[in-house]
């Protein structure tokens, strides 16, 4: 079921009644809804992979609960590795398995020697990446002693396959999450126009904003020998908006769902175009997966406390896994990698935390020095996004190589103006609201109601037109 | 949460109101088009004797105003550049839904493109969204998954963004659409683009695997519609720069039904032959079509008599 679906417009209604004026007496019943409406969700899609998260959740909910009860350190390690492994297993044998079958095959018909490729026709479930990592979060807590198992299998189930976040995250930690199904939720009035003010933000970065660039995105980049270096340049900036529109689009229906049903979810976006270094950048775009890797990953191998070389070595690692969790092509592995040189000036140079604070955070517009940094920054992502989007490693090159000669310099003859137009009007709203939660929380606060809702409705019927009836997929889905 | 409920029924409603402005835009649409055929068809102002049909071919290669000048039928050209048999069908079932029902219909062909599993043919689409303020047209985009079941009450969810564009539609030079509903090349190609127009001699070899068998379904089906409503059909194979393409004909013809007739264009003609006679290698020049069309005028008479 997608989010921009008549299917989910139906779903969303019925399941709030149901939480809050049916099941709002029990938590364990309001929980069970929870973990009904989140299975319907999904096997929405597939019912068949249901079975996965069902088998995940039981397999960390028991190590949860062996981990309490056993104290020998190794036995407990273990444990923690079984899990690993198990998680790991799925997630690899569904995204990964053809992958490394084709390059192996491909490693020995190098060397000389033919082998017969046996891969397999998998469907990749949706979402695996993401409740993969939330469910590994639980148990690498418990085990850690950061987190008390819980004892409640409905509570554990709600927070595996929680469905406004189950497919495309944010990938939620236990620690967050978790607790939150121990409580009864109130209902509260501002959190709840909070959310529905963030779902249609979000709606609108992924029908108007995302789905208009992916248009011109997929033309340029399916046919780039076709256009002049300055077209390519579009094409890349237009992805650039669609990847961010389609995901943080995502992320803020999924927030803004969650606290309809009065639950906190973490930020996973936090205007991360406005950035003036990688690093910042990296502070700013999916949070919650970047966090995820620096706490089970960048940290248990050292992290920057090590000399230059573990540095070194670490950050290569983290940015690396990163762009493979994206998928299984060389393309997203030589993003991380990409994104790994851009980082490592600023983390030798002991500057990767400079920029922590909001940009131009008591002034109204950024000075000469941050707009600078600013383009920097963007075109620098600007660049690492098309090996992101293209289909392979020499795909990405050749892009490159037809957009960097003198045809960069002409005027592009792809220039849909309502477009640019839009783009333009976005990022202003972005500008404006960059100090909020999401873009248009508070924005025309200060205004008379009819101004504020004059606002909204144009948003709404601005999203309908754009939809135009036809439910295009979250880009994120694939991963 | 009765306050944000109340509220949120409020803005519903007022949403579901305020978008209905844009009732504007949609009839301003269809106002704003060039090609009004279709809404004509609509409005059962298409009463006419002959009726024909086809992509592109159709519409370049014959003249529907010499056929009703030599043969005093009453003759109109519904043909859409680039539509497939499923379009046809579409145009024919709303034609004799809304006006009186044609004597002949005249079906242009298009070769191994016919049937082809290929998208070089299409169902015009585009052609519909300007006309959405009809109900059958809503109806039909909606079953065909064009447009969203609740585009029946959210007006935004009708309009395309393109109609936002408050410009008349004008036909570029070479679509201007005559009278009688053709749209022959009345402009000479350029000799620079002709030069590299060289007939072509290869006999082709039609694939049949590479048809898509709804199509060939549905042109049946066309045919039994025809015959339901006692409408003569005339199915016509059309010239193009090169020799006669006798295997799609072959496999064409196994599609027939017995009260359908096949016009082909005469294949000895040197016309067909000449480069003045076409404007690329698929359709004719104007001088082109009128010889084509004479041909088939020549089809209709002797038949009829």
């Amino acid at each position: 079921m997608f989010f921009n679906s008549l299917d989910f417009a139906i779903f969303l209604p019925i399941v709030f009644v149901l939480y809050w004026f049916i099941t709002q007496k029990q938590l364990k019943l309001q929980n069970a809804l929870i973990v009904l409406a989140s299975y319907t969700f999904y096997g929405w899609w597939d019912w068949r992979f249901l079975s996965l998260i069902v088998f995940s959740s039981l397999i960390d909910f028991t190590i949860g609960l062996l981990l309490k009860k056993e104290e020998h350190q190794t036995k407990r390690k273990l444990l923690l590795w079984l899990s690993i492994c198990i998680n790991l297993g799925f997630l690899g044998f569904f995204k990964y398995y053809n992958f490394f079958v084709d390059n192996f095959v491909q490693a020995f018909s190098f060397f000389g020697s033919e082998i017969q490729s046996n891969t397999l026709n998998i469907i990749l479930p949706v979402g695996i990446s993401f409740y993969t990592f939330q469910t590994l979060s639980y148990t690498i807590d418990v085990y850690k002693g950061k987190l008390k198992p819980t004892r409640d299998l409905t509570a554990f189930l709600a927070f595996v396959s929680f469905f406004p976040q189950l497919v495309a995250g944010p990938i939620e930690r236990a620690t967050n999450l978790l607790p939150q199904f121990y409580k009864k939720r109130k209902f509260h009035y501002s959190k709840a126009v909070n959310g529905c003010k963030q779902i249609l933000w979000g709606l609108f970065k992924k029908v108007v904003i995302a789905d208009s660039c992916a248009t011109y995105a997929n033309i340029i980049f399916n046919n780039h020998e076709d256009f002049s270096g300055s077209n390519l340049v579009l094409g890349a900036i237009f992805f650039t908006f669609q990847i961010y529109g389609d995901f943080s689009g995502y992320s803020d229906i999924a927030i803004g769902t969650s606290r309809l049903f009065g639950f906190d979810l973490k930020q996973n976006f936090a205007f991360p175009y406005f950035s003036r270094d990688i690093a910042e950048f990296w502070r700013r775009w999916h949070i919650s997966l970047s966090t995820w890797f620096r706490d089970y990953l960048y940290i248990p191998l050292g992290g920057s406390k090590g000399g230059t070389l573990m540095k070194v070595r670490n950050t290569f690692i983290i940015f690396i896994v990163s762009g493979f969790w994206h998928g299984a092509n060389w393309t997203f592995i030589a993003w991380g990698f990409l994104n790994a040189l851009y980082f490592l000036p600023l983390l030798l140079t002991n500057k990767n935390r400079v920029n922590t604070n909001v940009v131009a955070e008591n002034s109204f517009l950024p000075s000469i020095n941050e707009l600078f940094k600013m383009a920097l920054t963007f075109s620098l992502t600007v660049f690492a996004w098309i090996f992101f989007r293209a289909e392979s490693i020499s795909h990405a090159f050749s892009y490159i190589d037809a957009m960097l000669n003198e045809s960069i310099f002409k005027i592009p003859e792809v220039r849909p103006k309502y477009i640019l137009i839009l783009l333009v009007l976005f990022m202003v709203i972005e500008w404006l609201g960059r100090r909020n939660y999401f873009a248009i929380e508070t924005l025309f606060a200060k205004n008379p109601q009819f101004i504020k809702w004059g606002f909204y409705i144009l948003l709404g019927i601005t999203i309908l037109v754009f939809s135009n009836g036809e439910e295009q997929e979250f880009i994120y889905f694939q991963f | 949460m009765k306050q944000f409920l109340i509220k949120l029924v409020i803005f519903a409603v007022l949403f579901f109101v305020l978008e209905k402005v844009l009732w504007f835009v949609i009839e301003d649409a269809s106002v704003r088009t060039y090609d009004k055929r279709l809404e004509k068809i609509i409005n059962g102002e298409i009463n006419k004797d002959i009726i024909i049909l086809g992509s592109s071919r159709g519409a370049r290669n014959i003249l529907a105003g010499e056929i009703e000048k030599k043969t005093g039928l009453k003759t109109y050209n519904l043909s859409y550049l680039g539509s497939d048999i499923h379009f046809h069908m579409y145009m024919l079932k709303t034609l004799l839904k809304n006006n009186i029902t044609p004597k002949k219909i005249i079906l242009s062909t298009d070769g191994k493109f016919q049937f082809a599993n290929d998208s070089s043919l299409v169902f015009r689409y585009d052609k519909l969204n300007p006309l959405v303020k009809y109900n059958s047209i809503l109806k039909k985009l909606q079953t065909d998954n064009k447009k969203s079941k609740a585009s029946s009450c959210f007006y935004a969810l009708r309009v395309q963004l393109s109609q936002f564009n408050f410009k008349t539609q004008k036909a570029s030079k070479l679509n201007t659409l005559d009278s009688f509903g053709s749209k022959p090349y009345l402009y000479k190609n350029s000799l620079k683009n002709k030069k590299s127009l060289n007939f072509d001699e290869t006999n082709l070899i039609y694939n049949k695997n590479t048809e898509n068998l709804l199509k060939v379904e549905v042109f049946i089906k066309f045919q039994e519609l025809c015959i339901e409503n006692n409408i003569e059909l005339i199915c016509v194979i059309n010239p193009g720069f090169r020799t006669y393409d006798y295997s799609f004909t072959k496999r064409f013809k196994k599609t027939l039904k017995k009260e359908t007739r096949l016009f082909i264009y005469d294949t000895l003609n040197p016309v067909y032959k000449s480069i003045n006679s076409f404007h690329d290698e698929s359709h004719l020049s104007f001088e082109g079509a009128k010889v084509l069309t004479d041909e088939i005028i020549n089809f209709v008479k002797k038949e009829s008599n």
